[in-house]
């Protein structure tokens, strides 16, 4: 005799055998990606550590002296542009500008002659003309700026890419024995 | 069982027919007994399920209210893949450059019988690697062993490329191995490591161990910048002068940390055994020989530092004592002479300044024998170097000491040192007399090291006195950087070949320290065998070589380790920096 808690019963039951089948099956199916992520994230530790050896290889210090020697013509920095507190620095009287021909202190600090990049307005300003385009007065270090930073992305825009450098360098210092 | 009779035992009861409600009948006798017996049982045995259930029960409000251990235990199912730890930890310098690393680099191999069709695979893989010898590979291929060798160590490209072929039969191997990508600037001192991952040389074999079992990477005092420059400094005095050698090192003279360390020839840790490129002559034993903490000189007059430290700790000379340098010391067949003699008596700081060998062997009796050694001992010269490598050296120094080499000693003859000792003895003497070993670990900023004391800090400040008026005056005045305050000693000696010395084989070394006002950084540069050049007007002496290269070094360095500038005509720092009985005088020149 097919009672109604009986039936009740079996129902329960399969239903929970469902849910549960379901459930069990999204489990496993989210294992399985739990597992794909941490091996891919195994292969990105991996990637980072390629990556951190190459980035170290490009930045030896040499090949940023060649880049530093093709680009931006800097020069170390010598004792005599380290000011040892701002009451070093003389200051210019307000609403004045240089007499003509008098030194420049920006020119008399300048770092050395072994700076080949002197820029042209810095230039006028030391034979006492005015460039407007540098702005009044206070222009002159800006603009030295600028021109560096306009040489340098014309330099750079005109250097060839080259490929993944890791290669490079693995083929460099990796090659077989 | 047994059959109740029951009073309503009717079989045809009315179908609305409902016992009495009265007690029942129960029997009695035996069957009443079984009853019961049978009441009992069927207590017993809920009693027990109820148990069950109760603990199964208990077990789950236990798992679900307080999670126990039940997550940990279902996830150790699943292996989560960690990164494995490479075979050895990175090496990072002080500002955690990378100076070694492991990586894993694919070789191709190949079971010869899965593969199908050998001339197209040959002939794929002749499009990866160009030079590959395709009768070579052939062969193998069609040897029918089960394992051959196509390449070793692939690039990752490369490793894309044989994949994207798809040939069967064809499979990778990944092995560690270590990266240097510094190539040749830390040949020395980080070391390389063989095929088995096995340190050999420099920290790699010195703390073998600990980049074995460690998990973060090991951080060295070495500074890549600084080492950059000394590396060219030496490499530029070796090419102008013609050395077969030459070397270099800068120490913090407040902790002992190395912060450069160079020796010249040197190799590619990436394959040592390749000819190195700029010294195409070195043999390998040569390259691989590192001449600061292995190879040990006789440094010449850098070793009237640690006379006249030890003369006025001793109090065997003052500031203002005098000895007589007017005429050259004959004892047995031995003379001692001045290289530019000033032929009068000499005060102490003067017989530093002009380096007069006289002098210095006039104080180097005045300690006497037995002191020297003492002095020597307590400053690590007569033992191996106190330094964190396992390439060390040691000091030779006669048996029989004796008054000649009393003298001698005292101006740095006939005693020979590892540079790296001497390094670390001339930072005590000017860090106010704490001898500290040296170290290729960093030491965290802050942290005090101990050290023991050698000479008083008063002898100390005596030291960076004379040192400074060698730069200022005497024979190291192209080491003066304006804002540095450098203080130095130069030393030529030269070489013993065969037992003798031999006249043209000079060996110019000088220790550089800066600034003296308030003593940071020691520099130690030597050169080996360097020869006089037109602009040195001949000379290959140590103040034509070494000294303006570290002149150069302290002009490059100083700005990178934050040292302020001053101005060194500031009557403070003269006054703190020359001898009392010398200021406001006019100091001759060397």
């Amino acid at each position: 005799m097919l009672r109604l808690s009986t039936l009740f019963w079996i129902l329960l039951v399969s239903a929970a055998a469902a849910g549960m089948y379901a459930v069990k099956y999204r489990v496993q199916g989210l294992e399985h990606a739990l597992i794909a992520t941490e091996k891919a994230t195994v292969a990105e530790q991996h990637e980072i550590r390629v990556l951190d050896a190459e980035w170290t290889y490009l930045n030896r210090p040499e090949s940023l002296a060649q880049m530093n020697a093709r680009f931006l013509s800097l020069v170390p920095i010598t004792a005599k542009e380290l000011r040892t507190s701002v009451a070093d620095i003389p200051m210019r009287p307000a609403g004045t500008t240089a007499p003509k021909g008098a030194p420049m202190t920006l020119a008399a600090a300048a770092p050395s002659p072994r700076l080949q990049v002197v820029p042209a307005a810095l230039e006028k300003r030391a034979a006492g003309q005015v460039d407007p385009a540098a702005g009044q007065g206070r222009g002159a270090g800006r603009a030295a700026a600028g021109y560096r930073a306009r040489t340098a992305a014309a330099a750079l825009s005109r250097a060839p890419r080259r490929g993944r450098s890791l290669d490079d360098l693995i083929a460099r210092i990796v090659t077989s024995r | 069982m047994v059959a109740l009779p029951r009073f309503d035992d009717n079989p045809c009861p009315p179908r609305h027919f409902k016992p009495p409600p009265c007690a029942p009948l129960l029997p009695d006798g035996p069957a009443r007994r079984a009853l019961e017996t049978g009441r009992t049982r069927l207590v017993l045995a809920a009693a027990v399920f109820v148990l069950l259930f109760a603990v199964v029960a208990g077990r789950a409000v236990q798992v679900m209210l307080f999670g126990e251990d039940v997550a940990g235990a279902s996830l150790t199912r699943f292996h989560i893949p960690t990164p494995p730890l490479p075979d050895r930890v990175d090496i990072v310098d002080r500002n955690g450059r990378l100076l070694a690393t492991s990586l894993g680099s694919p070789s191709l191999y190949a079971d010869p019988r899965q593969v199908i069709d050998a001339a197209a695979a040959v002939r794929k893989l002749a499009t990866v690697f160009p030079g590959l010898d395709r009768a070579a590979l052939y062969q193998k291929l069609t040897s029918g062993k089960s394992f051959v060798w196509i390449k070793r160590r692939l690039t990752p490209r490369q490793e894309a490329m044989v994949n994207d072929l798809g040939i069967p039969g064809l499979q990778f191997d990944h092995e560690e191995r270590r990266i240097y990508p510094y190539g040749d600037l830390f040949a020395h001192v980080v070391g390389y490591t063989g095929i088995d991952n096995r340190g050999f040389a420099g920290v790699e074999r010195a703390y073998d161990s600990v980049l074995k079992k460690r998990r973060q990477p090991l951080q060295l005092s070495l500074d890549v910048r600084l080492q950059y420059i000394l590396r060219e400094e030496v490499a530029r005095v070796m090419r102008d002068f013609s050395a077969i050698g030459g070397g270099g090192i800068i120490m913090n003279v407040n902790t002992g940390e190395i912060l450069a360390l160079v020796s010249l020839p040197d190799f590619d840790p990436n394959h040592p055994e390749r000819p190195d490129r700029d010294y195409p002559n070195a043999s390998w034993s040569d390259r691989a020989f590192d001449r600061m903490t292995l190879g040990d000189y006789e440094v010449g007059s850098v070793y009237k530092t640690f006379t006249l430290a030890m003369a006025l700790d001793c109090g065997a000379a003052t500031m203002t004592s005098r000895f007589d340098a007017s005429h050259n010391i004959h004892i047995g067949r031995f003379t001692i002479s001045d290289y530019h003699g000033k032929h009068r008596p000499l005060t102490v700081p003067e017989i530093f300044m002009y380096s007069s060998n006289i002098g210095a062997a006039k104080v180097a009796l005045a300690v006497g024998a037995e002191r020297q050694k003492a002095y020597l001992r307590r400053f690590g010269l007569l033992s191996r170097p106190q330094v964190d490598l396992d390439e060390r050296g040691r000091p030779h120094y006669p048996s029989d000491w004796r008054p000649i080499n009393v003298m001698t000693i005292g101006f740095g003859h006939g005693i020979s040192e590892t540079p790296i000792q001497v390094a670390t003895a001339a930072s005590a003497m000017i860090n106010g007399g704490i001898l500290r070993p040296a170290t290729v670990l960093k030491v965290p900023p802050g942290q005090r090291v101990p050290g023991r004391r050698v000479i008083s800090p008063h002898t100390s400040e005596e030291m960076r006195k004379l040192l400074r008026l060698v730069v200022e005056y005497g024979t190291a005045r192209f080491a003066e950087v304006p804002g540095y305050v450098v203080g130095g000693k130069t030393g030529t000696a030269e070489k013993v070949v065969h037992g003798v010395y031999a006249r043209h084989k000079l060996l110019s070394d000088f220790i550089g320290a800066f600034p003296m006002n308030n003593p940071q950084y020691l520099i130690y540069m030597m050169v080996d065998e360097p020869h006089g050049t037109k602009a040195s007007h001949g000379y290959a002496t140590a103040g034509w070589t070494v000294v303006p290269a570290t002149g150069r070094v302290i002009a490059r360095i100083a700005p990178l380790l934050g040292v302020q500038p001053v101005d060194e005509s500031a009557p403070a720092i003269v006054d703190a920096l020359t001898p009392k009985s010398m200021l406001g005088k006019k100091i001759e020149v060397y």
